[in-house]
């Protein structure tokens, strides 16, 4: 396997390579613009849909251009900066948290022909690049950093705005995210272990071939089990800071939390972020589990197809995360954590065991049967001891024991 | 029914409804029921009138001892052991068929209808009707409403017939002009064919009708009740006092209604009180100081008109340079802070609140002092020598009607000219102009006389000497100036002979305007200080309270005209006053007005003497400021804002105030309570008047009180002194323990603690003269009418067409000699200026005598009189 | 299905037809008969107007929004039949809370409220509505102002709440038409559910010029007091 590494970057830097890297920035800036802004449409037309009702429709046709009205109105908006505020800081932090947001995509590769053994690199003024802005070898662990970085613009935007509930709704959100982070990290931990490498190139690469009985392609869904999948799914839905883990947005708890004292385009770029992470994460799903860009290529150019796919994915990735949110009611704060914390990390922790084992296995020709029973022994054993830790905590929290 | 509140000797004892009530000795049914809380509804009963038992809605069950009957319980008294029961059903049977049939032929009207929200008629048929009526007949027609005379409209189908009207028309008014016509389904209310309902008491009978038949033109669908806001004040539209309520809405003044109080008016107003209503809210009301330029007064700023006025006055060249006249239309308050100001500031003494048409302030705050009860007290008897007091004093005229009608009070009447009165006097006499007070000598002598006197025969003087004599108890005169032709000499000089002759006599003393007995209270008069106080017995009282104290007597109304015509005056302040209209000589008001440098006049609407002045300021009327009122027996009582003034027009005692500080000299005055406050600390009359004493007497309050005076002063140091050590005692943290015994100082320590300075009393001069006799001259008799060219009644859209205008009167006899036909146009000639006008034969003018009415239009009877002169004699020649 | 049954049931709502949003307020979802919406002062048949300033609206109103005087009618143009007419006439519309006090206790069924609410106005003296405002016009309809939102139908029908709620309570008088006519309309019919026995047309020509004691239904004002 190779270890990454856009062609592109290869050879000698030359004029065209920068312009071609300007392309690809400028062109991936103006599409999560927008693909932000159809997102904030598409979550607003189909929640009222589930609500049986019609949602935004006065503005453009079907509503489209609302986002656009309304991120035109927050411009115009009273910029207050309330005079507790750490001002510095609070200048900064909504950019904290939107700058991540861009950087998060240009590891992902969004297009190329990646059937029937192609690598998805494309030919552009001569050069040979990939269909992403970078390909470094640290790859998804690039992401994990920034959503990292993402966390320290809401925790900073709390703190720095001088006043109660965005204090306590930053600090919620930290910890929410922080914990939720692991879990993320653990079933990526997890994928990586599947595909073997960090690279998100090589993932997708890895994605295209086929899978179980050559029938169904080699995404990491199936190849890496469905568990880590769905801990990823619901993990990110907590890292956004989404429904139904909004606790920290939610303005019956908090009245705005971090983003209280914010207004005009501070607010937005709050808002802008939050969407924008949605996109986001929905194209790392696509690119760790389903195989991102990677699809049969019909008819036509192959890289075009490669772009089909990828959108088709989020796109249906991105209905699940609204379905959700349309249907499922707020989680509770200490649901919330205890979902994070006491579910899903020693699940997608037992989920790398298993897996670990089985590759293990598989490579050292151990008996499958003995190892399967042992291993779902030890999954047993773990899950009983943990069930018997949180037990004791739980009683020994009832009697006033501090733990 | 009550006469004059008798306290309650023996008590009788009745059941009702099973509680013992004690009811009074004659004491009628409904109201001992009322007094213990059972309310017995009626329609006909008036506690001011003789019931008649007409209504039949007061039928309660009666046990008397021979069973329970149905009596109508306005027109039993209560006996001992009587048994009552106001809510049998036989009870309410009774009060459901009276209303039943009541309501029978009484229109729907109440939408609208001007009594709807406040009708008995409406309460009652809620509070004790049937509920539904059996009548689905058509109901009688008459044509509806109809003017009974220029203020009151009759509705014919919504009387219930219950007579209050022509009662109070007939017993209390005695103008009988609207009664019952026609029986049976067809009875109903009505005038005589071409006597219009013109009484001056229509009013009243709009406010007793219990249903909305008779109402007034004036108020008609101008407002409801619960559009009104109401407060309780005085009338100030002449000197009785009678109690009022004034209605408001949206802060205009809608209308004013009488208010029972027992010893002034018991709840009747005269119409031109009650109808001057609609004067506060009139056209023309100044709503903003003026000044002039060259020939006219154009709107200024406050600060430049009273810089204009004190400027004026501080610049003016001696105390005696400035004069003051009027006062009568200002509260109490507004009079002390301007007779603070005049006196106190100023220095000047040339401040007089009547217009040389009254009595002198001597003769009327020093003679000692009847209430209008004690002159009604029942058996005695009253010397009349008054103005026609129907005309000047209505509600007056009704207490002596019911003294002289119910109460067995003699009176005894001397006029110029026979009066409203008349009829209802034992004697009346009308001497020559000029002579009453030799007369008056001759009526109260030791032994009868037997020569004519004034042109009266000595018979007749006899008869009224014996009538004098027989009095029962202290002679009470109503004393007053009957006619401004003549001097106030001659009835002074009358006044002086009964007082020496019989000293346990007790005087009322009536002039007329609205305030002017408060004004002279508070010392707007030349020579008495505030509290009745003369000048020079209350010098060292006053410089001890006030920054000075004017340095000698000053001059009446007649005098400061004289010195302003003569160009001795500066500044000539007008409060109120209209000398050109009011002042008997016309010709030296006219002199006046010109021959002062600065004229400020200060009044609500602009007059004739102040479209002459040089500054005008604006000054808030009546219903539009606070304070106190003092009526023709000295009562206190209050007069209440109910609407705010037009514009910037402010209350008097606020220019004062201003003026003062302007001259260097703070008053501390913020609200008219503060004024109240000195009033009632420093003046020796008012000693003891404060705002919770007049809350606790609704009645008002008769002064001077009867307290002991000088404790009172001692009190009020005592307490000053108490308050400036716990202030000094808070302020610095350390007790005060010693303290200068101010009481035990005397005037060699220089401080006057002092005792009060008595009060005036009246010192008589020298009997005068009786003026020459002209056979070829008559003598002019100048009286008044209830309504005039005054600038209130013009002001007021419904009374401004019934000023009737005048004629000379004429005696028959005289008409005969002079050779005129009844109607004809003849020529008055007096030494001062002649008129043309029509004559008319009178016969209650006496021979020798000639009488206009002042004040009407296009007749100038001022230009006639000379002040100087003590009678003014004219001749007359056919035209 | 457990915690996924629930998914179905949002996906279940997808679709147009469930949508219930009024598209407001270029669709209006129909008003009830008897809307609280702004008055109009009614006239009769005959043109004259059925105010007769008797202040009884202003007197029950509690937010004490209607201003009324009345004046004598001139002789020979009388405004109203009777003595009286209501001379001003204003109702505030910054204060009214549209309770429809007024409508019960005006005598003469003058005042009523249409169902038309939707006015608002730009400034305080354009909520202050006067008598030449409210009146109904030649044809018996509401005045349109220029910031009135009226829809077709809502201007007819101005009388319903007091039409379905007289006449008055005493049972004598159930099932008879116990209004006056309106002008343009004549007699309205009562409310859906009310059954007419007797409908009062010749009689209520004569609209009792002086006085209701011509009628001998419904309009006694002595069952206004006490006794129900």
């Amino acid at each position: 396997m190779m270890t990454g590494g856009d062609p592109l970057l290869a050879g000698q830097i030359d004029l065209a390579v920068v312009l071609i890297v300007l392309l690809k920035v400028v062109g991936i800036f103006a599409f999560l613009l927008v693909a932000t802004m159809l997102m904030i449409w598409f979550e607003r037309k189909f929640v009222s849909d589930l609500q049986n009702r019609v949602g935004p429709n006065t503005a453009g046709p079907f509503g489209v251009l609302q986002t656009l009205a309304d991120g035109i109105k927050f411009f115009f908006k009273e910029d207050l900066k309330p005079a507790r505020a750490e001002l510095r800081v609070f200048i900064l932090a909504p950019f904290l948290t939107v700058v991540p947001a861009f950087l998060l995509f240009t590891i992902i590769p969004f297009g190329g022909d990646f059937s029937n053994g192609h690598d998805g690199s494309v030919e552009l003024f001569g050069h040979t690049t990939y269909l992403q802005l970078a390909d470094p070898a640290i790859g998804i662990l690039f992401a994990l950093a920034m959503s990292s970085i993402a966390v320290y613009g809401v925790m900073l935007a709390g703190w720095s705005s001088g006043s109660k509930y965005p204090l306590l709704g930053s600090v919620r959100a930290s910890a929410q995210m922080v914990s939720y982070e692991a879990a993320l990290g653990l079933s990526i931990c997890a994928v990586v272990l599947t595909t073997g490498t960090l690279s998100t190139h090589e993932m997708v690469v890895s994605q295209a071939g086929s899978g179980w009985g050559n029938f169904v392609p080699n995404w990491n869904l199936l190849a890496a089990g469905i568990v880590p999948f769905v801990v990823f799914m619901i993990a990110s839905q907590a890292e956004l800071n989404r429904p139904p883990f909004d606790v920290v947005e939610a303005e019956q708890e908090l009245v705005g939390s971090y983003h209280t004292e914010y207004s005009s385009i501070r607010f937005a770029l709050f808002f802008v972020a939050e969407f924008m992470n949605s996109v986001t994460m929905a194209a790392i799903i696509a690119t760790l589990f389903l195989g991102g860009p990677a699809g049969p290529a019909l008819f036509g150019p192959g890289w075009l197809w490669g772009m089909i796919w990828f959108l088709v994915k989020t796109i249906g990735l991105l209905f699940i995360f609204v379905w959700v949110r349309g249907t499922v009611p707020r989680v509770r704060y200490d649901q919330l954590m205890d979902l994070g914390w006491k579910v899903l990390i020693p699940l997608s922790l037992g989920w790398i065991l298993v897996l670990a084992t089985f590759h293990v296995a598989r490579e050292q020709n151990w008996n499958g049967i003995i190892t399967i029973v042992i291993g779902a022994a030890v999954f047993l054993i773990g899950y009983g001891l943990l069930k018997f830790a949180i037990a004791t905590s739980k009683a020994r929290r009832l009697e006033g024991i501090v733990d | 029914m009550p006469e004059s509140e008798a306290p309650p000797i023996d008590g009788v004892s009745v059941e009702i409804n099973g509680h013992e009530v004690i009811a009074r000795k004659g004491e009628l049914l409904i109201d001992a029921a009322e007094r213990a809380g059972t309310y017995i509804p009626r329609f006909c009963y008036h506690e001011r009138m003789k019931p008649v038992g007409m209504c039949r809605m007061c039928l309660v069950e009666v046990d008397t001892g021979r069973g329970p009957a149905l009596q109508p319980s306005c027109m039993i008294e209560c006996t001992p052991g009587m048994k009552v029961d106001t809510e049998s059903e036989i009870t309410k049977k009774a009060q459901d068929g009276v209303l039943e049939f009541l309501l029978v032929n009484h229109p729907l009207d109440c939408p609208v209808c001007d009594k709807g929200g406040e009708c008995p008629l409406q309460d009652q048929t809620m509070a004790f009707g049937p509920g539904e009526s059996r009548f689905v007949e058509e109901k009688r027609h008459k044509e509806k409403p109809i003017p009974i005379s220029d203020l009151v409209l009759l509705d014919r189908e919504r009387c219930i017939l219950c007579d209050r009207c022509t009662r109070f028309a007939k017993e209390v008014a005695g103008d009988p002009l609207i009664h019952f016509i026609n029986r049976g389904n067809d009875t109903e209310i009505n005038t005589f064919p071409d006597e219009p309902f013109s009484s001056y008491f229509s009013g009243n009978t709009v406010q007793i009708c219990p249903v909305g038949a008779l109402t007034a033109s004036s108020y008609r669908f101008k407002a409801r009740p619960w559009d009104l806001d109401t407060t309780e004040s005085t009338c100030q539209m002449c000197s009785v006092g009678c109690r009022i309520s004034i209605d408001s809405s949206r802060d205009e003044v809608q209308r004013f209604a009488g208010v029972d109080i027992d010893p002034v008016n018991w709840g009747w107003l005269c119409d031109k009180g009650r109808f001057s209503s609609e004067a506060v809210n009139a056209d023309g009301r100044l709503s903003e100081p003026l000044l002039r330029e060259g020939d006219s007064l154009i709107p200024a700023r406050w600060s430049d008109a009273i810089r204009r006025v004190s400027d004026a006055l501080a610049k003016a060249s001696s105390p005696q340079a400035i004069g003051i006249i009027g006062g009568a239309r200002l509260t109490n308050e507004d009079n002390y802070a301007w007779a603070k100001l005049a006196k106190g500031v100023l220095g000047t003494d040339n401040v007089d609140a009547q217009l040389g048409d009254g009595l002198p302030a001597e003769v009327v705050l020093g003679l000692p002092a009847a209430t209008i009860d004690e002159v009604c007290a029942p058996g005695g008897t009253v010397l009349l020598l008054a103005p026609d007091v129907k005309e000047e004093l209505p509600v007056l005229f009704l207490r002596l009607r019911h003294a002289a009608v119910s109460d067995r009070v003699t009176l005894i009447e001397i006029s110029p000219r026979t009066t409203g009165i008349t009829s209802l006097a034992k004697a009346s006499v009308q001497p020559r102009p000029g002579e009453v007070g030799e007369l008056v000598r001759a009526l109260v002598a030791r032994s009868n006389t037997d020569r004519d006197i004034a042109g009266i025969a000595a018979e007749e003087i006899n008869a009224i000497r014996a009538l004098l004599s027989a009095a029962n108890g202290p002679l009470k005169v109503v004393l007053g100036r009957a006619s401004v032709a003549e001097s106030a000499d001659a009835v002074v000089d009358a006044a002086a002979a009964v007082i020496e002759a019989r000293p346990d006599t007790r005087f009322l003393p009536v002039l007329r305007r609205a305030n002017v007995r408060g004004a002279l209270d508070m010392g707007m008069a030349p020579g008495v200080l505030p509290g009745r106080v003369a000048l020079e017995d209350a010098r060292e009282w006053y410089e001890s309270r006030w920054a000075k104290v004017p340095a000698s007597r000053g001059l009446d109304t007649e005098g400061i005209l004289r010195a302003a015509a003569d160009g001795r005056i500066d500044v000539l302040v007008l409060l109120g006053a209209d000398p050109l209209s009011d002042f008997p000589d016309q010709d030296l008001a006219a002199r006046a007005l010109t021959g002062a440098r600065t004229v400020v006049s200060i009044d609500t609407i602009l007059n004739a003497s102040s479209r002459r002045a040089d500054v005008v300021l604006a000054a808030a009327g009546f219903a539009e400021k606070a304070g106190t009122t003092t009526n023709v027996e000295g009562r206190v009582n209050t007069v209440s804002q109910r609407v705010t003034p037009p514009g910037t027009a402010r209350a008097d005692w606020m220019l004062a105030t201003e003026i003062a500080s302007r001259l260097g000299v703070e008053f501390g005055f913020s609200s008219p309570q503060d004024i109240l406050d000195e009033i009632g600390s420093i003046t020796p009359a008012y000693l003891g008047l404060s705002i919770e004493a007049l809350a606790a007497s609704p009645d008002g309050i008769v002064l001077p009180l009867d307290l002991p005076v000088d404790e009172l002063v001692d009190e009020i140091i005592e307490e000053i002194i108490k308050d400036v050590a716990a202030e000094i005692e808070t302020e610095t943290g350390e007790p005060v323990d010693e303290f200068i015994d101010v009481l035990a100082m005397t005037d060699d320590d220089g401080f006057v603690a002092g005792s009060t300075p008595r009060l005036v009393s009246f010192v008589a001069d020298a009997p005068l003269p009786v003026p020459p006799l002209d056979s070829y001259a008559f003598r002019l008799i100048a009286t008044r009418k209830l309504y005039d060219q005054g600038t209130i009644v013009q002001s007021a859209t419904s009374l401004a067409p019934l000023a009737p205008g005048t004629s000379l009167l004429v005696n028959p006899w005289d008409l005969d000699r002079l050779g005129v036909a009844e109607s004809g146009r003849v020529t008055v000639r007096s030494s001062r200026s002649s008129l043309t006008l029509s004559v008319t034969s009178d016969p209650g003018v006496p021979r020798g005598a000639a009488a206009l009415v002042v004040s009407q239009a296009d007749v100038r009877v001022g230009e006639l009189i000379d002040v100087g002169d003590p009678v003014t004699e004219i001749r007359i020649e056919t035209a | 299905m457990g915690y996924l049954g629930g998914f179905l049931v949002s996906l279940r709502q997808i679709g147009r037809k469930q949508r219930v949003t009024t598209q407001y307020p270029k669709e209006k979802a129909p008003k009830p008969a008897r809307v609280h919406g702004r008055h109009v002062l009614n006239r009769y048949e005959d043109g004259m107007e059925k105010c007769i300033g008797c202040e009884l609206c202003a007197g029950v109103c509690p937010a004490k929004c209607i201003y009324v005087r009345g004046a004598d009618n001139e002789p020979d143009a009388p405004v109203s039949p009777g003595e009286r007419y209501g001379y001003i006439y204003e109702i505030n519309y910054l204060r009214c809370i549209h309770c429809d006090l007024c409508v019960e206790a005006c005598p003469t069924e003058a005042i009523t409220e249409s169902k038309m609410f939707e006015f608002s106005f730009t400034n305080r003296a354009d909520a202050i509505y006067t008598k030449a405002e409210l009146v109904v016009d030649d044809e018996g309809l509401p005045q349109k102002l220029p910031w009135e939102d009226w829809r077709p139908g809502e201007d007819t029908q101005t009388s319903a709440w007091m039409r379905a709620t007289s006449p008055s309570g005493a049972a004598n008088f159930e099932g008879i038409v116990g209004w006056s006519g309106e002008l343009g309309y004549g007699i309205r019919a009562p409310e859906a559910a009310q059954d007419v026995k007797d409908a009062i047309t010749a009689k209520h020509d004569d609209h009792g010029h002086d006085d209701h004691g011509h009628d001998d239904h419904g309009h006694d004002d002595d069952s206004h007091d006490g006794g129900h």
